[in-house]
């Protein structure tokens, strides 16, 4: 396959990354990056085929895995179906208590990738999110960078500087495949 | 109650006292965004820990991978105050005067305090496994908050910290 993203594709991925994508188009998404070649020239592609991959890659885990508990639960009702002792069970038991305890007490509640508003409504721009931080971000180092005789500080500026460059990327990316 | 019992609850107990000790800053910081970004008044930006790491995948430069993988969120907080906004300096000194009430009661360092003209920047950084670097920037026509959670370790701010930045 082409390694081109098509326009059906890059707008398949805005609304993905908006979180409205259903669960029909994220299969298309997943099959197309898995299919597209990646010769290493375009790091749009290669995060894309991790990114999908992994989903893809985890997606069979759980196949498998209800696979291995469907046959092992075959084999125990055909063998021995009481085998799990009580201590294990009790241990068994308080990990799964902590497990849930843990997901009621940390879990941040699910969240888009990102959210920008303005003027108090949401806007469900990628593009313009992206902008924005950029913007506040370059004023802050622009003052820091107002002091740039120091050298310790002038330190702080590029590692600051590039904290946004991957997502200036990402951005570039979304934004050609909107085109 | 049985022996293992009390083990499981002494566990629960600890998990729930603990966790809201552990990371409440951090709560707390969120918390502030989330009272005011509906604000007509306020724009603002959250980016998830899945869009930084994405981004991650999106460079081949080592050094920004290397920040980018320290950074998992990212949040900004802006307040316009010119023209029709010049109303906001109420709101401006509420989200400031929650900002300090935090500054007061965690151990967040200053690392950073610049000064030009009217227009004021000052960085302040939670140095832990689970901490923060916040920049506040106030100038009269907005005033902003950036703040990035993540791993702040040594090796992120060693260009702030070795030879001490001096603070005014």
């Amino acid at each position: 396959m082409k390694k081109n993203i098509t326009k059906e594709i890059g707008e398949l991925l805005e609304k993905y990354f908006s979180g409205e994508t259903t669960l029909k188009e994220e299969r298309q998404l997943r099959e197309y990056f898995s299919k597209i070649e990646d010769d290493g020239s375009d790091p749009q592609i290669r995060g894309y085929k991790d990114m999908f991959g992994y989903f893809s890659d985890e997606s069979d885990k759980v196949c498998l895995k209800e696979i291995l508990l469907k046959e092992t639960d075959t084999v125990k009702a055909g063998k021995k179906a009481h085998i799990i002792a009580p201590r294990y069970f009790t241990w068994g038991l308080s990990a799964a208590a902590i497990l849930v305890a843990g997901i009621f007490l940390f879990s941040p509640g699910t969240k888009q990738t990102f959210e920008f508003r303005s003027n108090g409504k949401k806007i469900h721009d990628q593009t313009q999110a992206m902008n924005f931080a950029s913007e506040k971000m370059n004023r802050v180092n622009k003052m820091i960078s107002g002091i740039g005789s120091n050298n310790r500080v002038f330190n702080i500026i590029t590692k600051t500087n590039n904290s946004l460059a991957p997502l200036a990327k990402m951005n570039k990316a979304l934004s050609q495949n909107k085109g | 109650m049985t022996k293992n019992m009390k083990r499981i609850l002494t566990i629960i107990i600890l998990l729930v006292i603990s966790g809201p000790i552990l990371f409440s800053q951090n709560k707390e910081i969120k918390n502030i965004f989330e009272k005011y970004e509906k604000n007509k008044s306020v724009e603002s930006v959250y980016l998830s820990p899945f869009l930084m790491a994405m981004a991650g995948k999106f460079t081949n430069d080592a050094e920004g991978k290397e920040w980018i993988s320290a950074i998992e969120e990212m949040r900004i907080l802006t307040v316009e105050m010119h023209g029709k906004n010049s109303g906001n300096v109420e709101l401006v000194k509420q989200i400031k005067g929650e900002f300090d009430n935090l500054f007061g009661r965690y151990k967040f360092e200053r690392a950073l305090r610049v000064k030009d003209g009217d227009e004021l920047v000052e960085m302040y950084v939670l140095k832990e496994d689970k901490g923060l670097i916040l920049f506040l920037n106030d100038s009269p026509d907005e005033f902003s908050v950036i703040v990035m959670f993540g791993s702040i370790s040594d090796k992120i701010l060693k260009a702030v910290m070795k030879g001490g930045v001096k603070f005014n």
